[in-house]
């Protein structure tokens, strides 16, 4: 009987083991083979959220350079560029040089918001409104261990 | 049957002329409840000095049933009570119109004939504090408090176990100097009391006008003011796309380099991808230089760019060049980082008309 419920257990044992290694290859096929695709798009990811962080910092019309109009009714309207950092999207691809083996996109859209104010005051106070998307992609590369 | 149509039209025309014309105010509750409160006392009974033709108690009920012609079914609860001997004798109910009068009927001095109009207001406490919101007690009584509690001092106590929620309205029949000043007090103890005489109240606007001092008021409808419609925000406007990058061209130099074809080749990948659209090749330089020299080298550096993307498969017919120069920065230029940023090529997709 004891010998029996050991042979058993051994048998389980083997059956389960045998299954294990048949899952782990079958697992292994289904990884993605570019390693380093991988790991540049995720380098590229956090470059692109400093790049966007950048971008905006320098617009002409960012927020803080607000183009501000007096309209033919003595009231002010204000307009500024922001791009938005929330839906923005990466992609990376190889290329065939050797010198620039990566390039990366970003899209993302570029907003415009306008509003009107009485007076400036009230207008740096005021709610402003988004009345214009531009869809952008940008284009980098990958250069000397950087991206650009 | 022709007769009866017109019979009935007639009839339905008059009975459209009889009803009286709605207000074009709005009337207005000021008070949820009221209580008729008679005294059977005695001196009630009294043939009175004023010409009310009958006896005070008999004018009283007479009064009630003409009041209870007049009060509006505005919601009130009424409710009726008597007292020298005390007894409620109309229990709290939504009031009808005409529905009060006929349980005063029997209202009729008892044994004593003593007027105890202090006890008959602390008695009517329990039915006052029973009600909810405020409530009107209308007295009709010649104030003769001869006997019992202090009528005075009793109606102060109602008031106090009341706090803001009654009013004490007195229907004089007084006809001797004490009873005048025992209803004086009373009116005095709150300024919302509404004074009345019985002989004053035998005129029918009088009356209602009592009625109304009482116990509604007329409120001039608030003006409609219409709401404004709902803003509604125009869906923003999607604008042309475009596709950016900064080629590294040399100083002075509009040549492609081979660093930059893995760029290029991507911007024609976006291009094959979007075929429907035409194109605008945009050079673009930073503030640094001559403006003239500037815009001539973006010119060249835009030239440059359609050119290889033409020889690499591009159709000629959907691009089209232009050259800035520095005359459309996107960002700042007082500053190294935003005229880097500058310094780059744009392509501005103009989808093509089916």
């Amino acid at each position: 009987m004891l010998r029996l419920a050991r042979t058993t257990l051994l048998l389980l044992l083997l059956t389960f083991t045998t299954l294990a290694w048949a899952g782990s290859d079958a697992q292994s096929a289904t990884q993605p083979v570019d390693q380093e695709l991988a790991q540049k798009s995720v380098q590229f990811k956090d470059f692109a959220v400093a790049k966007i962080q950048q971008l905006n910092r320098n617009h002409a019309l960012s927020r803080e350079r607000m183009q501000v109009t007096r309209l033919a009714d003595g009231s002010y309207k204000g307009l500024f560029h922001q791009i938005n950092e929330q839906n923005m999207e990466v992609k990376v691809r190889r290329s065939s040089s050797k010198s620039v083996p990566y390039v990366g996109i970003i899209s993302y859209q570029e907003q415009i918001f306008e509003a009107q104010a009485p007076t400036l005051a009230q207008l740096d106070r005021r709610e402003f409104d988004l009345v214009q998307i531009i869809p952008n992609k940008h284009l980098f590369s990958y250069k000397k261990g950087d991206w650009q | 049957m022709k007769k009866f149509t017109l019979v009935s039209i007639l009839i339905g025309l008059a009975l459209c002329l009889a009803l009286p014309l709605t207000a074009s105010a709005e009337v207005v509750k000021k008070a949820d409840n009221f209580i008729l409160f008679l005294d059977q006392s005695g001196s009630m009974t009294h043939e009175s000095q004023a010409a009310l033709g009958q006896n005070k108690l008999d004018h009283a009920k007479a009064t009630i049933t003409r009041l209870d012609q007049v009060i509006p079914e505005l919601g009130y609860t009424g409710s009726g009570a008597v007292f020298a001997p005390y007894k409620v004798v109309a229990e709290p109910a939504v009031y009808k119109t005409n529905s009060l009068s006929s349980d005063f009927a029997s209202a009729a001095p008892g044994f004593n004939l003593k007027t105890t109009l202090g006890d008959g207001l602390t008695d009517i406490g329990p039915l006052v504090g029973g009600l909810t919101g405020k409530t009107a007690l209308i007295i009709f009584t010649d104030g003769d408090s001869n006997s019992g509690s202090d009528a005075v001092a009793s109606a102060q106590a109602l008031y106090a176990a009341n706090a803001d929620k009654l009013c004490i309205h007195v229907v004089s029949y007084a006809d001797t100097a004490n009873g005048e000043q025992v209803i004086a007090a009373i009116r005095a103890l709150s300024g919302c009391s509404v004074a009345a005489d019985a002989a004053a109240l035998n005129d029918d606007a009088a009356l209602a006008q009592f009625a109304k001092d009482v116990l509604y008021k007329d409120v001039k409808p608030a003006p409609v003011v219409k709401k404004p419609a709902p803003v509604v925000k125009p869906a923003p406007v999607i604008k042309k796309e475009v596709i950016t990058f900064n080629l590294l061209f040399d100083f002075d130099k509009a040549d492609i380099k081979d660093e930059m074809i893995p760029m290029l080749e991507q911007a024609k990948m976006i291009l094959d991808e979007e075929a429907g659209s035409v194109f605008t090749v945009a050079g673009h330089t930073d503030a640094s230089g001559p403006e003239a020299y500037n815009q001539g080298l973006s010119e060249r550096r835009s030239a440059a760019v359609k050119t290889w993307l033409v020889e690499n498969g591009v159709a000629a017919n959907r691009l089209k060049t232009t050259g800035f120069g520095e005359t459309q920065p996107k960002y700042d230029n007082t500053t190294d980082e935003g005229r880097r940023l500058n310094r780059r090529v744009e392509l501005i997709s103009t989808p093509v008309a089916m």
